[in-house]
C-alpha cells in the first residue's frame, strides 16, 4: 500500500481543472468543502461494517468513497478506497488498511486548503 | 435540432445558441446513491444551463421518478444498493413510452463482459467514473439531440397521419352516401352495391352517381395515375369539374370531351385519368356510355344470359387536347346485371396471377343468378384474391348494379349468406 501513497498525488490537477471549467471556482470550492465530512462518513461506515464482520458492506462503503473522491480529484484517497473495494478479500486485510485510509483522509483534507481556501475551517 | 458547440481550453462542449433551448429544457433524471456524486453531476449540468433536473437516491426511487417526472434522459449509477442501474434500465425499457428514451449508465468498469451486459440491458451509452465533465456534457447533448430528432420525426409522422386521415374522410365524403344509393335504387327498381378501397391512406379512384331526370341517372368511375396525395388531389379537382358541367351529365361523350379539355390544362405531364361514364335509362332499359381508357364494364343482360365486355375505347383524360369520345349504347333489360370496376380489381395482384377482364367475365357467369349485388362483389373479391387484410397494390373500386329485385333469392349452392359481413372498410351499402 505504501506504493500508492508514494506514487499517487493527493489531488489530480487535471481533474480539478476540468471541474473548475465546468462548475466555476465557487461551485467547485463548495463541492470540495463537502469532501471531509463525506470521507469521514465513509470511513466510519467501513469501520462499522468491519466491526459487524460484514465484508460486503465494507466494500460497498469503499465503493462510494472511491466514486466521489475520484470524481472530486482526490486521486490517492480514491486509490486506497478502490483497493479496499476490489483487491482485499478478508476482513483482516481491510482492517489492516484502515490506518492508511485514515491517514490518507486526513492528508487529503489538509491538502484541500490549496483548492478550497476555507477547507480547514 | 443542432446545438452549436464551443470548445474551451479543457475541451468542454458548451451549448451556446438559442437553438439549444429544447435541449436545455429537457427533463433529466440523475440516480445515484451517493449524494456527493448526484450533486456533482447536477452541478455540472446546471452550469451548462440544463434547468430541469430531478434526483433519485436509488433504483426504486428512480422508477418512481420515471413515472412522475417522465424524463427525457436518465443518468443511472451502475451500482445502487436497492436496485442497480441495469435493472432500472430494463424496467424502463419495458415501458413502451420509454422504449427510446436515452439511458446513460455511469460505471467505473472497463470489463468487456459487464459492458456487454450494460448494452444488452438497453442502455443507450455509458459514462465513465470518476465523472469527467466534458464526457458527461458531450454524451448528454448528443443523446438529447438524437432523442429530440426522434421525437420531432414522430410528431411529424403523427401530424401527417392526422392530416391524411382528415383528407381521407373528405375524400370519402365525395363518394355516394348509402342513403343516396338507397334512394336511387328504390325509386327505379334497381339494386346497387359498391366496394372501394385505396392502396394507401388516399386514393386516386373516384366514382359517383349523377341524378339526371325521372327516368335516368349517370354513374361515373375515374382512376387517376398513381396513388397517394397527388392522385387524391386530382380526384377533388375532377369531382368539382364534373359538378360544374351538370348539363352534360346526360351526354357521356360530351362530358368526357369537356373534362378532357379542362384536365389537359390542369394536370402536370405524366398525370391522367381513365374515366367511364354510363347513363342508365331505367325507363327505356338502355345504357349510354363513353370511355376514356377505362376498363370495360361487363354486362349480363338477363338471368340466363352470358356476361360480355362492353368495349369502348378512348384516350384517358388529360393527355391530348381536342380528343373526341364516342358514344356507345346497349340494352339494359330487366334481370340485367352490370359491373363497373377500376383496374385495381382486374390487375390484382400486382405482377401475379391476375384475374383479368376475361376472368371477371367468367366469374360473373359463374355467379348464381340470385346473388345480390353485394354478394356478387364479395364473390368477385374472393375469386380475385382480395381480402380485407391484404394490401392492395392499386386503388380498387367495383360497382355492381342489377335489375333483379324480383329475382329468386340465392339457392343452397350459394357460398354467401344474405346480409353477410361488410365487404369494405367503407361499404357504401347493398340495396
Amino acid at each position: 500500500m505504501s506504493a500508492i501513497a508514494e506514487t499517487e498525488p493527493l489531488f489530480e490537477n487535471e481533474q480539478l481543472d476540468l471541474l473548475r471549467a465546468a462548475l466555476g471556482e465557487d461551485d467547485l470550492s463548495a463541492m470540495l468543502l463537502q469532501l471531509p465530512q463525506a470521507a469521514r462518513h465513509s470511513f466510519n461506515a467501513i469501520q462499522a461494517a468491519l466491526d459487524a464482520g460484514d465484508l460486503d458492506e465494507a466494500r460497498k462503503a469503499a465503493h462510494v468513497l472511491k466514486g466521489f473522491s475520484g470524481s472530486l480529484g482526490a486521486a490517492r484517497l480514491s486509490s486506497v478506497a478502490r483497493e479496499i473495494e476490489l483487491d482485499l478479500d478478508t476482513l483482516a486485510s481491510v482492517a489492516n488498511r484502515m490506518p492508511l485510509l485514515s491517514a490518507t483522509i486526513e492528508a487529503t483534507i489538509s491538502d484541500l486548503s490549496r483548492y478550497a481556501p476555507v477547507a480547514h475551517s | 435540432m443542432t446545438v452549436n458547440l464551443a470548445r474551451d481550453a479543457v475541451g468542454l462542449a458548451v451549448p451556446e445558441t438559442a437553438d439549444s433551448e429544447g435541449i436545455k429544457n429537457a427533463r433529466i433524471l440523475i440516480a445515484d446513491d451517493d449524494p456527493l456524486c448526484r450533486q456533482l453531476v447536477g452541478g455540472i449540468l446546471r452550469a451548462q444551463n440544463f434547468k430541469n433536473l430531478k434526483f433519485a437516491a436509488g433504483g426504486l426511487e428512480a422508477m418512481e421518478q420515471v413515472r412522475s417526472f417522465r424524463p427525457d434522459l436518465l443518468l443511472l449509477d451502475m451500482q445502487m444498493p436497492d436496485m442497480n442501474g441495469l435493472d432500472v434500465c430494463k424496467q424502463v425499457r419495458a415501458d413502451p413510452e420509454f422504449a427510446d428514451v436515452p439511458v446513460l449508465i455511469q460505471t467505473a468498469t472497463v470489463d468487456r463482459k459487464k459492458m456487454g451486459e450494460l448494452f444488452s440491458s438497453g442502455a443507450s451509452d455509458f459514462l465513465s467514473k470518476p465523472v469527467t465533465p466534458s464526457e458527461l456534457i458531450a454524451r448528454v447533448i448528443i443523446h438529447l439531440e438524437r432523442w429530440n430528432s426522434l421525437r420531432e420525426l414522430r410528431d411529424y409522422r403523427e401530424r401527417i397521419s392526422r392530416e391524411l386521415e382528415a383528407a381521407r374522410r373528405m375524400q370519402f365524403e365525395l363518394l355516394p352516401a348509402p342513403a343516396m344509393l338507397h334512394q336511387f335504387a328504390e325509386a327505379v327498381g334497381l339494386r346497387i352495391a359498391s366496394y372501394d378501397r385505396s392502396s394507401s391512406e388516399l386514393g386516386g379512384d373516384l366514382w359517383g352517381m349523377l341524378p339526371i331526370d325521372g327516368s335516368s341517372f349517370g354513374i361515373f368511375l375515374a382512376d387517376f395515375t398513381g396513388h397517394g396525395v397527388n392522385a387524391a388531389l386530382n380526384t377533388f379537382r375532377l369531382h368539382a369539374l364534373i359538378h360544374e358541367y351538370r348539363l352534360l351529365h346526360s351526354d357521356p361523350a360530351g362530358l368526357l370531351s369537356m373534362l378532357n379539355e379542362r384536365l389537359v390544362r390542369l394536370l402536370p405531364p405524366g398525370q391522367f385519368a381513365t374515366f367511364l361514364h354510363v347513363v342508365v335509362d331505367h325507363n327505356e332499359g338502355t345504357l349510354r356510355f363513353a370511355s376514356a381508357g377505362a376498363p370495360p364494364m361487363i354486362l349480363v343482360p338477363g338471368i340466363a344470359e352470358r356476361a360480355a365486355l362492353c368495349d369502348a375505347s378512348g384516350l384517358p383524360l388529360g393527355i391530348e387536347r381536342g380528343t373526341q369520345y364516342r358514344l356507345h349504347q346497349c340494352d339494359f333489360p330487366p334481370d340485367s346485371r352490370l359491373l363497373l370496376f377500376s383496374d385495381g380489381l382486374s390487375e390484382f395482384p400486382d405482377g401475379g396471377n391476375r384475374i383479368g377482364d376475361d376472368g371477371l367475365v367468367k366469374a360473373l357467369d359463374d355467379c348464381h343468378p340470385g346473388l345480390t349485388p353485394h354478394q356478387v362483389l364479395a364473390r368477385l373479391c374472393e375469386i380475385a384474391g382480395i381480402t380485407e387484410n391484404k394490401v392492395l397494390p392499386d386503388d380498387t373500386t367495383i360497382i355492381c348494379v342489377d335489375r333483379r329485385i324480383g329475382a329468386k333469392a340465392a339457392g343452397r349452392d350459394c357460398v354467401f349468406v344474405p346480409d353477410g359481413p361488410a365487404l369494405s372498410p367503407w361499404p357504401t351499402g347493398a340495396v
